[in-house]
């Protein structure tokens, strides 16, 4: 038995897609609800798929674990030195940072770890939550015991930078203090975590800015 | 002067970033990062589906291209480059997984009974109704072999022409428009296959409600 009018369609239907139509396809077309439909439904799939699976952003992590591996390797050699490094003129502020910063690499290790191990994923996930929550505690008191020290003696510095700087530390102080809470109401929420690790961070980089500021204008 | 830097880099042409790049220049891989890192993960995304998964295999398709980026001399376009390393690094996580050593052809050539379109000419549906639910096309490309997927996203998705497609995955063109036309012809399937559960479901829904008033 030779092919149907709609086999034969469907079987240059890919050609038809790619605007290479078969002469004897169009009569055929016209007439023919099924193989309509057909392309009706293959056109709409195309023009809704970039709606269907907008890009999106992998999170700030992604980055600089790539940068921490890529220096690692050696491939790149950073500008400058890294911020925690900037703090080394201010040496009396230098252990409570880095005791800080100690504590940011163990609580990315501790956090984001575990997701590189799913096998092992379930065995060690209510371990891994007292661990982090326990970590979480004592980064807050260097934080701000760094903060204690430091804040006062960047005072004395420009006053424009003192205030610009104080002001960024009230919006980090207020991100940080939103996210532990999102952190005790959903204990288990990673994405609460996440945010609340970067905005450790933040604070320890700015910080780390205060230092420096603090170095450099004496 | 270390903030005019800053922004300088942030606004380097890619060819300058690059030449850059290969001399270990840090800035300047974080700007090539910043350039492609939304098309990389989406890509990595659409094909495992797992947010964690696909940043971790962002940062691996990164790493591989800032590891051989001194090899680099723009022969192809960077941007297809770094999209047949990152598709590499997710078809080998995939083969790993299944614990598979097929070739790309293989992942690309996915016969009917493993999720190819059937030629059902009988088949009573007609056109799909409207418009298409975005969460049903997106759980319908979760379906789809590994090799439908990475030629349906690559083209449909990200609007890459068949021409680059082929240079990406390594295969002929006509390959990659015949890859393309199955994987939309099974797509079809499967929407059709999400409206008639649907419909089936308000059905018996309505029987239900409709036993319930007698």
């Amino acid at each position: 038995m030779g092919m149907t009018r709609c086999e034969e369609f469907w079987n240059r239907s890919e050609a038809w897609m790619e605007n290479e139509r078969h002469p004897e396809d169009s009569d055929h077309f016209a007439a023919c609800p099924r193989c309509r439909a057909l392309i009706a439904d293959l056109e709409m799939i195309r023009k809704a798929a970039p709606l269907a699976l907008p890009e999106t952003e992998p999170s700030a992590r992604v980055w600089s674990s790539l940068r921490a591996q890529l220096e690692k390797e050696g491939l790149i050699r950073a500008q400058g030195s890294k911020w925690w490094q900037n703090l080394l003129p201010t040496g009396v502020f230098r252990p409570a940072l880095a005791g800080a910063y100690l504590g940011l690499v163990i609580i990315a290790s501790v956090t984001f770890g575990w997701r590189n191990h799913s096998k092992e994923l379930a065995l060690i996930h209510d371990a891994w939550l007292d661990r982090a929550q326990n970590a979480m505690a004592p980064l807050q008191a260097q934080l701000n015991s760094a903060e204690a020290k430091l804040v006062p003696a960047a005072q004395t510095q420009n006053s424009d930078v003192t205030a610009t700087l104080n002001r960024n530390l009230a919006i980090v102080d207020n991100m940080i203090s939103m996210c532990e809470k999102s952190v005790r109401d959903d204990p288990q929420n990673e994405i609460t975590r996440d945010y609340l690790y970067t905005a450790y961070q933040q604070k320890a980089d700015l910080l780390a800015t205060m230092a420096q500021s603090g170095a450099e204008g004496r | 002067m270390a903030r005019a830097r800053r922004i300088q880099d942030t606004e380097l042409p890619e060819a300058e970033a690059i030449r850059r790049a290969q001399q270990g220049d840090a800035a300047a891989f974080e700007r090539i990062y910043q350039l492609h890192n939304r098309r990389v993960y989406s890509l990595c995304l659409r094909m495992v589906g797992n947010t964690a998964e696909a940043e971790d295999l962002t940062q691996e398709a990164f790493l591989q291209l800032f590891r051989k980026i001194s090899t680099f001399r723009g022969e192809s376009a960077f941007s297809t480059w770094l999209h047949r390393l990152a598709v590499n690094v997710v078809l080998m996580r995939l083969r790993k997984k299944t614990g598979t050593e097929s070739s790309l052809e293989e992942v690309t050539e996915p016969d009917e009974e493993s999720g190819g379109p059937r030629k059902d000419f009988g088949a009573p549906d007609l056109k799909l109704s409207g418009s298409i639910d975005r969460v049903n096309l997106k759980r319908a490309v979760d379906q789809l072999p590994a090799g439908y997927k990475a030629i349906f996203v690559l083209h449909d998705v990200q609007g890459y022409e068949h021409n680059e497609i082929a240079d990406i995955l390594g295969c002929s063109i006509g390959n990659s428009k015949s890859q393309l036309h199955k994987a939309r012809m099974r797509l079809r399937e499967l929407l059709h296959e999400t409206e008639r559960d649907k419909a089936r479901e308000e059905r018996q829904a309505f029987k239900r409600d409709a036993a319930g008033e007698d």
